[in-house]
């Protein structure tokens, strides 16, 4: 164990946690985008920032290993200052109506991404290319979580990643082909990791433009795949009796969050009474 | 590199030796095909007279070198970058902590420096001690090129070794640097003289501006090379280059929000702050040195 110092609180934490380990054992909240349990920590988006007593720049809490003595602060004015900014960077040029974290930590740092006034935009039309799911990459963020599901931390296809440099930056497939033409399974485990919408299976983004979409009549039902013997967790997403989404719990020991195509998208069968 | 490739050489194979590494990587811009041609020709040299390889000069050290050329990306200057480059990914820095000799090139612990500094190990142990650095002197000079100064020569002998008209202002330390006033010409080039004028000499790069110089469109063009060589990595520097560079077109249309020098001054705080890498951290460095050192596009 390791002890140091977080907000003035002293915690211990097992030898190579991270710093935002730690803060989660403190119940102190971080703002994270680009992290998830299941992923290798990128800290691309910054959004995580701490400041080290003794470090020249501000550190990323989800990949900086916490370090016995070290003496962090969340909530000081540079880090405030500089979450705020990074969610004004985002919300000034990508599309953040449907990334709710990216939305509610906003809100929390005082956003105002308007103050930048007219701006340069990643604003694209939507792809849609296959039956499955969609992309609209006007609401990428560039967070990486999609390259790497697809790539070693999860499915080893290796069918997207970034392309491009500076803000010209963006998720594509090799030579930027459809995803009919690409390495692509339709695993749908992007999907499942996508922080902000830019990823969405069809059946959600159709209901959405037709502005039937709504959480609130929805039901999650628990069940496991019945198509091989694997036996992935699914969470079935209901709304007016019918299935409109599939994914599975990030915490379950099997999936870890990932499904392959037939569980993520092989349930029309549910609903056909014939 | 293109005037004493064999410096490297032996620099580079003291330093192997001194760490107990096998394998050497030079790694060159592709702009410099007569570097490569020098580098190789110099390899194959050394090899044929024992100097590299298998068995170094009969001692039963093994060590070889490799020249890598690079693609065009300012950011594997980056030493993280440049061995994401070496190792076929894109040129995109790493975070440290690990640092390089920790884990570095292929994941293993890698010395990394820059030729000038190499170059410097022959002299040392030949007992030479004299602290000199290279300044690369461009712009409004008579002489431009590469000059050898010792440590404290101050900036206003090496502008008139050079041949400088009177400057306007110097940028020190290259694209990431600092502008200088006319009044601080006598700054020391050292690292504490450069400090002390709130300035680095970074890569050495001593640009003359004259009274002729349209230092607006030096500052634009600096910001639009930050934003045009950001790698898109992280959040600060990929849109905050965008951010900074349109504002500093608003200021320079005239056409103002009412709120640049705010945004610009948080800019260069959280770019510092949060990047990743060297070229976020001073993207803002030589854009806030002419607003704030010369005045440039800040309010009257």
């Amino acid at each position: 164990m390791i002890e140091l110092t977080i907000d003035g609180q002293t915690v211990s934490v097992d030898e190579g946690s991270t710093i935002l380990d730690a803060c989660r054992a403190l119940e102190i909240e971080t703002p994270t985008l680009c992290y998830a349990d299941t992923l290798t920590p990128v800290n691309v988006c910054r959004v995580c920032v701490v400041e080290i007593e003794g470090a020249r720049v501000l550190a990323p809490s989800c990949s900086r290993k916490a370090e016995a003595g070290m003496i962090v602060h969340t909530n000081s004015q540079r880090v405030r200052t500089s979450r705020r900014m990074v969610l004004e960077l985002l919300g000034s040029s990508v599309d953040l109506s449907t990334a709710p974290d990216a939305q509610r930590f906003s809100a929390d740092y005082g956003a105002r991404p308007e103050r930048f006034g007219e701006v340069a935009t990643v604003a694209q039309p939507a792809k849609i290319d296959n039956d499955l799911y969609m992309r609209d990459y006007s609401k990428c963020i560039l967070c990486y979580k999609c390259v790497e599901a697809c790539g070693v931390d999860h499915q080893n296809t290796f069918a997207i990643a970034v392309a491009g440099r500076g803000f010209e930056a963006r998720i594509s497939t090799e030579f930027d082909v459809t995803l009919p033409e690409s390495a692509c399974v339709y695993c749908g485990n992007c999907i499942a990791v996508c922080p902000t919408g830019a990823l969405m299976p069809t059946s959600e983004y159709e209901l959405r433009q037709a502005g039937r979409w709504d959480e609130s009549k929805q039901s999650e039902v628990d069940t496991i795949c019945p198509y091989c013997g694997v036996g992935c967790n699914l969470t079935l997403h209901v709304q007016d009796d019918a299935i409109v989404k599939v994914t599975s719990p990030d915490d379950h020991d099997v999936t870890r969050g990932n499904l392959c195509v037939k569980g993520r998208f092989g349930y029309e069968y549910v609903g056909n009474r014939k | 590199m293109e005037g004493d490739p064999f410096a490297l050489v032996e620099a580079m194979t003291i330093a192997a030796f001194a760490t107990g590494c096998e394998h050497g990587y030079v790694y060159v811009r592709a702009e410099y095909p007569v570097a490569h041609a020098r580098l190789e020709h110099a390899f194959e040299v050394a090899r044929a007279h024992g100097l590299l390889g298998d068995d170094v000069m009969g001692t039963g050290f093994a060590f070889d070198v490799e020249l890598r050329i690079g693609a065009g990306a300012y950011v594997c200057g980056e030493e993280t970058a440049l061995f994401q480059s070496i190792e076929g990914y894109r040129g995109e820095p790493r975070n440290k902590p690990p640092f390089p000799v920790e884990v570095g090139l292929f994941g293993k612990p890698t010395v990394v420096n820059n030729v000038e500094t190499l170059v410097n190990v022959p002299e040392i142990l030949n007992g030479d001690v004299r602290e000199t650095r290279l300044f690369c002197v461009s712009g409004h000079v008579e002489r431009p090129g590469l000059y050898e100064l010792e440590l404290g020569t101050p900036l206003r002998d090496l502008l008139e070794l050079a041949g400088s008209r009177p400057p306007k202002a110097v940028l020190l330390g290259g694209a990431a640097g600092s502008f200088l006033r006319p009044d601080q010409l006598d700054v020391p080039l050292s690292f504490e003289g450069a400090r002390s004028a709130d300035a680095t000499l970074g890569s050495g790069v001593v640009m003359v501006f004259d009274e002729s110089a349209d230092l607006v469109a030096a500052v634009l063009r600096i910001a639009e090379f930050f934003r045009d060589e950001s790698c898109g990595q992280c959040v600060p520097c990929r849109v905050g280059t965008v951010r900074q560079e349109e504002a500093l077109h608003r200021l320079a249309a005239g056409k103002t929000n009412g709120n640049e020098l705010e945004v610009l001054a948080d800019l260069t705080a959280v770019m510092r702050d949060a990047s990743i890498c060297g070229l976020g951290q001073t993207a803002a460095n030589a854009v806030a040195s002419a607003m704030m050192n010369l005045g440039v596009l800040a309010p009257s």
